[in-house]
């Protein structure tokens, strides 16, 4: 061979060493920078806040310390414990980073006595403490596709003492070599020699550049594929970010179908904690774990993750980086692994979803996956518990009492704050993990008589026409419309009942008298009034419409009822208070707004007739769950042959709205009453739920009227109804008092509700 | 006048003017009995004096989730949305704390102020006038 061809053939071999580097260059880049970028969002409950006064029971503030994974125990002397002694709590409260602040370390002693906090004070200084906060429940993350979880760190965060233990004892000269550490091979090459295959030498570069490579070889050609690789990120990268992906990327475990990647998440999901918090004796564990996760998974082989947590120590203490006298300390200590681990994907999908969604309207699906945002949403945990149980377990009670086949019904439930339109429960479905059709916010079913309070809420905008004693015709009625066919609506027993008083009509939900008022009134005013109420969906302008042919979902529906429990003011929704940065950087606030979109007054007048549909309605059975005195409102809703079982009302504090029925709208057997009314009232009677006192509007006055005639009747009568009036439209006739022989005694339920105040 | 009696006249109006004085910086008890209440309120305040409106705003939701049907609370949220100039929301939030308010007249007066400031900062000077007409009658 001739000396140009050597050198020709040589030239060669450089140009293909130079194009393959280029190659591996390409791989690196791209690796590395998406490595760095796929970061989830990770989304929070509402926190709990705590404040003298407050209605909680000890077992709702068990189960919000059990969603936080507080450990239990007699004597809480670091953070994420509590104990309990009869109804006094100790408990010392996590840091927190809130969008509003962060919040420091606390010992809390909170006394709860009849149902309610008594006494708040500083654990340390036994001061009194006006309001606290405990750190948020975690209620999932807004992952890639892939399924992987992370929890990314930046390097400040990382505790200098994991950082040394990682150093010393996967690549102490990490500092200094260039992605490759020639001693480190050296050594390699001799264990390569004495034991015939390739062990450690690895940088940490090269460590994390195997992560790029979807399947292990541990080939002489991939090692120096590697090596070549971890050349080119030193020389693309910085060391401190190649440090970072690295405590972001390595895998320390398995959680199910759940990959553990990164130190952020393994101190959350092993210690409970977030890295910050991580005591060298966890840091030292975790760093053991690098060579071999699984077989050192410390709650599967306790014992031999404590040899290596020790054995790890053991290295910190020859190379200096603890003294003898803490090397003695630390390998004493337990490993203080959490019990139990923490969940990835949501438990509760469903509320999730509404979440997605309104983040959707905001910003970017490939912002919220990548940018590891921080989401406070409004989810009351503990709410939201009690009302998937409760609904699983009416569901398959009610089969059961109708003689259904098992997993033949399905139910939603919606519950949102009164004033601020927080939503705090979402119930998709009787298997609320499992993340399925979201009957909550996408299953539009007939809503029945549910409609019934837009026809009256627009007959009652006019006070000159009608009051809550103006007298209905319930008689037969036939309508006809050129196009449609003849349309008679009957009653629920077939029964007509001649002239009836506008609240009793609504309470009784009769649909005759509903019919002829909404036809009276004509059907855009009340389809308008829908509107107003906050429903934004195309109504069918025919009369069928009167008696709720209207398809709405259990979302949309509490639209319209937080309307009316607001007094008249539209309130949007939210799922979400605040967006973080991962930095902590607040992004958007969704603050509380309104829009008055109706007045008062004849709002006033329509929540004090849903009062009365629970006193003396179609909700009565609601008093099996709930107290008379907290003058709930509500309204029942049943559909054609039984198909749906509605109950949409509020409390002064909640509105909620449920719905049962079957997927394959098949007849339930069941009223809105007996169905799902008995859901909603036992779901709320677990919630403290408190009194509705509606604020009186200024142009309303209180009159004491006959309960047969609806005229003006001494307030002593033995036989008198209380009840409110736009200034002005009470009746201006007077009546006697009528004896009390016989007939209908109606209660005054009214002037209980409103001598109160 | 003699001198000891202007010297006695003028202590007395002084020490009725501090007494007045005093009872108006602090924060009326009537506004709430709930200490969390009145301890967000306060923060509240302190934020809103430092122009920090986020963070005032984020106090009241907090008090108001406490207390839903407190008028004062809403009042406050308006102010401030009237300070950050979103005129529309002062309004709708003025006329929320107005449904609460009961028979506080000293506040329906400066809630009917407000949606009067409110609608005139909105163009709609009819309105405004009506408002300030309403407050007038507190």
């Amino acid at each position: 061979m001739t000396f140009k061809r050597i050198v020709f053939f040589f030239l060669l071999l450089l140009l293909a060493l130079v194009l393959y580097g280029v190659y591996l260059d390409y791989i690196v880049r791209q690796q590395f920078e998406g490595k760095r970028f796929e970061l989830p969002a990770r989304v929070y409950a509402r926190p709990l806040e705590l404040f003298v006064g407050m209605a909680l029971t000890p077992q709702q503030l068990r189960t919000e310390l059990e969603l936080l994974k507080y450990t239990s125990t007699p004597d809480p002397s670091t953070s994420g414990q509590y104990s309990q002694q009869n109804d006094v709590f100790l408990i010392y409260v996590r840091a927190f980073d809130f969008w509003d602040g962060a919040q420091e370390e606390q010992q809390l002693r909170i006394e709860i006595r009849g149902s309610a906090i008594a006494s708040l004070v500083d654990a340390e200084t036994n001061q009194g403490v006006d309001i606290a906060r405990l750190d948020p429940v975690g209620i999932g993350g807004i992952y890639p596709s892939k399924g992987e979880d992370r929890e990314l760190v930046r390097l400040e965060q990382v505790p200098e003492s994991l950082i040394n233990a990682l150093l010393a004892i996967e690549d102490h000269r990490f500092y200094s070599h260039h992605g490759v550490d020639p001693r480190a091979i050296l050594r390699a090459l001799t264990t390569l020699i004495g034991r015939g295959r390739i062990q450690g030498g690895s940088t940490i570069t090269q460590q994390l550049v195997k992560n790029f490579f979807l399947t292990p070889e541990r080939t002489l050609r991939r090692k120096l594929t590697e090596m070549l690789m971890a050349l080119l990120l030193e020389w693309r990268y910085s060391k401190n970010d190649i440090l970072e992906t690295y405590l972001n990327e390595v895998y320390l475990g398995q959680d199910r179908n759940r990959a553990i990647h990164g130190f952020g998440l393994a101190s959350q999901f092993y210690f409970n904690r977030s890295i910050e918090q991580l005591e060298l004796h966890q840091a030292a564990l975790l760093v053991g774990m690098l060579k071999g996760p699984v077989s050192y998974n410390p709650r599967q082989h306790a014992q031999r993750a404590l040899t290596r947590r020790n054995l790890v120590l053991a290295e910190l203490s020859r190379r200096g980086y603890i003294d003898k006298h803490q090397y003695d300390a630390l390998i004493q200590r337990s490993l203080d692994i959490s019990p139990k681990p923490n969940m990835g994907l949501s438990p509760y999908p469903a509320f999730m979803d509404l979440v997605v969604r309104q983040l959707r309207s905001d910003y970017d699906e490939d912002d919220l996956r990548t940018e590891g945002l921080r989401i406070f949403t409004t989810l009351d945990p503990i709410a939201q518990r009690a009302a998937e149980r409760t609904l699983t377990k009416r569901l398959g009670e009610l089969e059961q009492q109708h003689r259904l086949s098992a997993n033949t019904l399905e139910g939603a439930l919606v519950m949102i704050h009164s004033q601020s339109g927080e939503v705090n429960v979402v119930v998709g479905g009787r298997r609320p993990r499992f993340e399925g059709f979201n009957r909550a916010l996408d299953a539009a079913r007939q809503i029945g008589s549910l409609f019934k309070p837009a026809i009256y809420l627009t007959a009652l905008q006019q006070p000159e026409r009608y009051t809550l004693v103006t007298l209905l015709d319930d008689s037969e009625l036939l309508w006809q419309e050129p196009g449609i066919e003849d349309w008679q609506p009957s009653n629920y027993n077939n029964q007509y009942h001649g002239e009836v008083p506008l609240w009793l009509a609504l309470a009784k939900s009769y649909n005759v008298s509903a019919a002829r008022l909404g036809l009276d009134l004509g059907i855009q005013n009340i389809i308008e009034t829908a509107n107003k109420l906050g429903l934004e969906r195309n109504l069918s302008p025919y009369a069928s419409t009167l008696l709720g042919t209207a398809e709405l979902t259990p979302m949309e529906v509490a639209q319209m009822y937080h309307t009316i429990a607001s007094g008249g003011f539209r309130t949007p929704f939210r799922a979400i208070r605040a967006v973080m940065t991962i930095e902590g950087k607040p992004l958007k606030r969704y603050g509380l707004a309104v829009k008055q979109t109706l007045a008062p007054e004849p709002v006033y007048l329509l929540s004090a007739a849903l009062q009365g549909v629970v006193r003396e309605g179609t909700g009565k059975g609601l008093q099996h769950y709930l107290s008379p005195a907290l003058n709930v409102a509500g309204k029942t809703g049943t559909t054609d042959g039984l198909r749906d079982s509605w109950f949409a009302g509020f409390t002064g504090d909640r509105v909620a709205v449920v719905w049962v029925g079957s997927d394959h709208n098949q007849s339930t057997g069941f009223t809105g009453a007996a169905g799902a009314m008995t859901v909603w009232g036992e779901v709320l009677s677990q919630l403290n739920p408190r009194p509705l006192t509606l604020p009186q509007p200024e142009g309303i006055e209180i009159i004491s009227v006959d309960p047969l005639s609806g005229l003006r009747v001494d307030a002593n009568c033995q036989e008198v109804l209380t009840l409110p009036f736009v200034g002005g439209s009470a009746p201006k006739e007077s009546v006697r008092c009528t004896s009390v022989s016989g007939g209908n005694k109606i209660k005054n339920w009214f002037k209980r509700i409103f001598s109160g105040e | 006048m003699p001198q000891h009696i202007r010297f006695f006249l003028s202590i007395i109006i002084l020490t009725s003017w501090l007494s007045a004085c005093t009872s108006t910086t602090m924060v009326s008890p009537r506004i709430s009995d709930n200490q969390a209440v009145l301890a967000l309120l306060h923060a509240s305040y302190d934020h809103s004096v430092a122009g920090d409106y986020a963070n005032a705003e984020v106090k009241l939701e907090r008090a108001l989730r406490i207390e839903p049907g407190n008028a004062d609370l809403w009042y406050e949220l308006a102010h401030i949305k009237f300070q950050q100039e979103q005129y529309s929301q002062a309004e709708s939030l003025a006329l929320r704390a107005n449904s609460f308010a009961g028979n506080k007249d000293f506040l329906r007066r400066d809630i009917w102020n407000l949606i009067g400031q409110a609608r005139g900062a909105q163009n709609n000077f009819n309105g405004a006038q009506e408002a300030y007409k309403k407050a007038r009658t507190y």
